[in-house]
Formats: C-alpha cells, sequence, structure tokens
C-alpha cells in the first residue's frame, strides 16, 4: 500500500515538473506571440437611430407614447466629419454642423460644432456592441444640467 | 465518525443557546424620541430643530461616527446653510457635511449617502421630487460601552427658504451610525421621522406645496425649453370642473423672451393627454418642437390650462379657470 502510494506521488512529482518545463518554454519570447495591429479608427459614417433613451435614469422610448416625445423619427447621419439631423428632439445640437472625436482611436467624447457657431458641445462617446452590431451611446444635457439623457444610437439600414 | 456526531448532538443545545444569545446581543436600536421644529418661518430665518435620540446598544463597545441626513427642498442647498451641535451622555460635540465623494454604508452600487438616503426614503410624505437628503456626521467618533443606551440631544441650526421662495415642506430625519448606514436588513438601526408641515413664508412668487398632493405635477420639476417635460393632470386630488371628464386635452400659451406669445390650444391629438391611471392624465412635450419655436428664440415660460374636449370647461391654478398653471424655464 504504502509503496503504491508513494510510486504515485512520485509520478505526481514528475509530472509537475513537466508542466513547470512547458511554462518555462513557452514564456520566452511572448512578443512574437502578440500579432501587431493598430488600434482602428472609429468610423461611424452612416445614418443612426434611437435605440433606447432615458431621461434622468427613466425610460422615455418604451414608456411614453412616440406622438408625444417623436424619438422614433429622430436620425442623425454622419459623412466625412459632418453630421446632418433629420427631425430633431432634445439633442446635443439643435442644427446641422461638424463633429470630432478627441482622440479617433479611442474616442472617450464627440464634439458637435453646428455650422456658424463658435463654440463645440461635448457628449461622452461609447461605443459597445450590441449583437454583433455596433451602437452609439451619448450622454447629454440640452436642457437644465441636472437632467441627463442618455441615448443609444443604431445603425439605420 | 459515529463519535463525532454523537459529540454535536451533545453540543447541540449549547450551540443553540450561543446563536440565540448572538442574535440577542445584536439586537441594538437607534430611536428618535422626538423632534422639535417650528411650524413657521421667514425666507432666509435660521431655525432651531431639536432632534432628540437614543442610542439603545447590546453588547458592545462600539466606536462608531453618527450620521444624521435631513430632508428638504434642493433649492435651500441646506449643506452650505446649517449647523448641527450635539449634547448628551457622550458628551458634546459638532457634525459636518459628508462629502459626496464618499461611498455610503452597505450601498451596493458604490452611490454616495445622499443618493443611497433618497433611493431608501425617497422623499418621505411630500410630494414634489426636488428634494435631496443632506447627510452629516459627527467630526470624531463616539463609543458606546457594553448594553449603553445613551441619549443625545442634536440641536440643528439651518436657514430655511434661501431661495426666497414661499415654500410648505415637511422636512424628514434620519439616523444611523456611519458603519452599518442604511443596510436593508437593519431598519431598526435608521429611524427616520418627518415633522410636521413647515410654512415657509415672506418671499415671492406662487407658494410651492410640498405638502398636499397638487392638481398638476412637472417632471422634472426644473426645465428649460429644450428639455422634455411631463405634466400631470391629477383629477382625484378634488372636485374639479372636469370631474369624470376622460378626455383631457392641454391648452397653453408659451412666451418668448422678446415677449411673444405663442399658443397651442387646440384639441386635438397634439394636445391629447393620455391616462395613465383612473382620472390621471399625462403628456410629455419637448417645449421647442411643441410650440414650433423659431431657431434663435426662446422660451421663458409656459401657462396652462386642462380643458375638455370642447375646450369651455378649464381647470387652472388652485381649481379655477382664471388662472393658469405656470412652468418656468428656470434650472437650480
Amino acid at each position: 500500500m504504502y509503496k503504491i502510494l508513494m510510486q504515485l506521488s512520485q509520478r505526481k512529482a514528475i509530472r509537475i515538473l513537466l508542466a513547470g518545463c512547458m511554462f518555462f518554454a513557452a514564456s520566452c519570447k511572448t512578443e512574437n506571440m502578440v500579432p501587431k495591429v493598430n488600434e482602428s479608427v472609429k468610423n461611424i459614417d452612416g445614418t443612426w437611430k434611437i435605440a433606447s433613451a432615458t431621461l434622468n435614469g427613466t425610460d422615455i422610448l418604451n414608456t411614453i407614447p412616440d406622438a408625444m416625445t417623436h424619438l422614433s423619427g429622430f436620425g442623425v447621419t454622419f459623412t466625412d466629419g459632418k453630421y446632418t439631423l433629420t427631425n430633431p428632439i432634445p439633442f446635443i445640437v439643435e442644427t446641422d454642423g461638424t463633429y470630432t472625436f478627441n482622440d479617433p482611436q479611442y474616442p472617450f467624447d464627440i464634439s458637435f460644432t453646428p455650422t456658424g457657431a463658435t463654440t463645440a458641445v461635448k457628449s461622452t462617446f461609447q461605443f459597445p456592441v450590441v449583437q454583433g452590431q455596433r451602437r452609439v451611446t451619448l450622454t447629454f444635457s440640452p436642457g437644465c444640467s441636472k437632467n441627463i439623457y442618455v441615448y443609444t444610437l443604431k445603425k439605420d439600414n | 465518525m459515529i463519535k463525532y456526531l454523537r459529540n454535536t448532538r451533545k453540543k447541540l443545545p449549547r450551540y443553540v443557546f450561543l446563536a440565540a444569545l448572538i442574535l440577542f446581543l445584536s439586537n441594538c436600536d437607534f430611536i428618535i424620541n422626538s423632534i422639535t421644529q417650528p411650524l413657521t418661518a421667514n425666507v432666509g430665518e435660521e431655525i432651531t430643530t431639536v432632534l432628540d435620540a437614543n442610542f439603545n446598544v447590546d453588547g458592545g463597545p462600539y466606536t462608531k461616527r453618527i450620521v444624521i441626513g435631513i430632508l428638504a427642498p434642493k433649492s435651500w442647498k441646506l449643506s452650505e446653510n446649517t449647523k448641527i451641535t450635539f449634547s448628551g451622555d457622550k458628551g458634546t460635540g459638532t457634525m459636518i457635511p459628508i462629502p459626496a465623494s464618499e461611498v455610503a454604508a452597505s450601498a451596493k452600487n458604490g452611490e454616495n449617502w445622499a443618493t443611497r438616503m433618497k433611493n431608501k426614503l425617497g422623499i418621505g410624505p411630500n410630494f414634489i421630487d426636488d428634494m435631496e437628503w443632506v447627510p452629516f456626521q459627527t467630526t470624531e467618533s463616539l463609543t458606546a460601552n457594553i448594553n449603553d443606551k445613551a441619549n443625545a440631544k442634536f440641536q440643528i441650526k439651518m436657514k430655511v427658504g434661501i431661495d426666497g421662495q414661499n415654500t410648505s415642506v415637511r422636512l424628514g430625519y434620519v439616523v444611523c451610525n456611519k458603519d452599518d448606514g442604511l443596510a436593508d436588513d437593519t431598519p431598526n438601526l435608521w429611524p427616520v421621522k418627518y415633522a410636521n408641515c413647515l410654512e415657509v413664508s415672506g418671499g415671492t412668487g406662487d407658494l410651492i406645496d410640498f405638502c398636499n398632493p397638487s392638481l398638476a405635477v412637472l417632471s422634472p420639476v426644473k426645465v428649460l425649453d429644450n428639455d422634455f417635460e411631463s405634466i400631470t393632470f391629477d383629477n382625484t386630488v378634488t372636485t374639479t370642473a372636469l370631474k369624470d371628464v376622460q378626455n383631457i386635452y392641454l391648452c397653453a400659451t408659451a412666451h418668448t423672451s422678446d415677449g411673444q406669445d405663442i399658443v397651442v390650444c387646440a384639441q386635438d391629438e397634439r394636445s391629447k393627454m393620455r391616462t395613465i391611471a383612473p382620472n390621471k392624465f399625462q403628456i410629455t412635450i419637448w417645449p421647442r418642437g411643441y410650440f414650433n419655436v423659431p431657431a434663435g428664440k426662446t422660451l421663458t415660460s409656459v401657462d396652462y390650462y386642462f380643458t375638455d374636449q370642447g375646450g369651455t370647461v378649464k381647470v387652472g391654478f388652485g381649481n379655477v379657470s382664471t388662472v393658469p398653471f405656470k412652468i418656468k424655464f428656470l434650472c437650480d
């Protein structure tokens, strides 16, 4: 009995030693194993519609009739650094103009500059993937600063 | 193995006794004995509330800071206008506001003390959700000895109505300790009490009545013309001229900053209010879109009535047909 146990523990020790060797071998030159890919520049060209909308944390897309809020008709189209709005509602900006990211590769916020305006209006920018498709989430306050709107937009096909 | 089980059976009564003892020992409670607060004040006046509380401890000793939260209208900015001192069995001391950056004890989503209190207690018996809980803490920890029953009187001096508006409101007071906070499973450690209605007068404008239900409720309370605004008509508050009417419409006049009036008073699909509960009606508008405000102009206020389908029966402010309800486009 004791002998068998002893053999078992020896085998285990050898196994652990082997595994250790493998880790050691695999630990060399890790930099070759990571592919060299640059983070892509975020491209949001196209027309976007509202997929969800909250005001101060409360859903306003599904709880209030669309005939009152007109959220479903709203659209924003981005092309080559410009944006156009259709059927305006409370949004970051009221008129068409240009937009820029703070960093095209890793954008955290997006600035809208209406045509003719000198100052840009900023919104936080998130670019999550939902059901395999990109969404754009914007957080802003078009009226009183304590009223927080969060719109999540999906691409209109 | 059998021996072990037998042993356990023998020890069982002892375990049960110990468990019961622990339960009994942890049965502490805090009690607000009384709140003495004036019921009238002038705008900007400093009032003094005395909060008498007992801290009953079983077991211990415990060394903790004591926290007091006060519910008041947001525009009173109570955190800047309040001084709290206390005296009692544990000596005397002062209390200071808890910074907004501090996460509350037993907060599940990392919310701060003010948010935790608001989530847990709401606006109490008040009717307008334009209030905040303002948290204060003792500057130092206090020690409760074994089975201590300590009494303390908190003297709360606060300037009320610094916004200069006539207000009636039921202020709320909650007491807890800094380590347990407002834990879901120990409500005996955070007693809350609401004072009777405090009337603040001598200011300007219409009374902001937090104490009584109102015919018209705005949400959010503070908006500009570029916000969504929900207007709710509560036809159950009192008997109105629109009693039992089920098709309610909004009749509104918007005022621009350059003195123009824009009237939207037709009884049609746009102005029709939806039923959200029996005899409660609501409409959500984006004022800039609803009144078709030309670019470059802004709205300063909106006057409105609720009407029937014919537009002849009207209900306005104070349940009369001649004075409109008002939305003023102002932020805090």
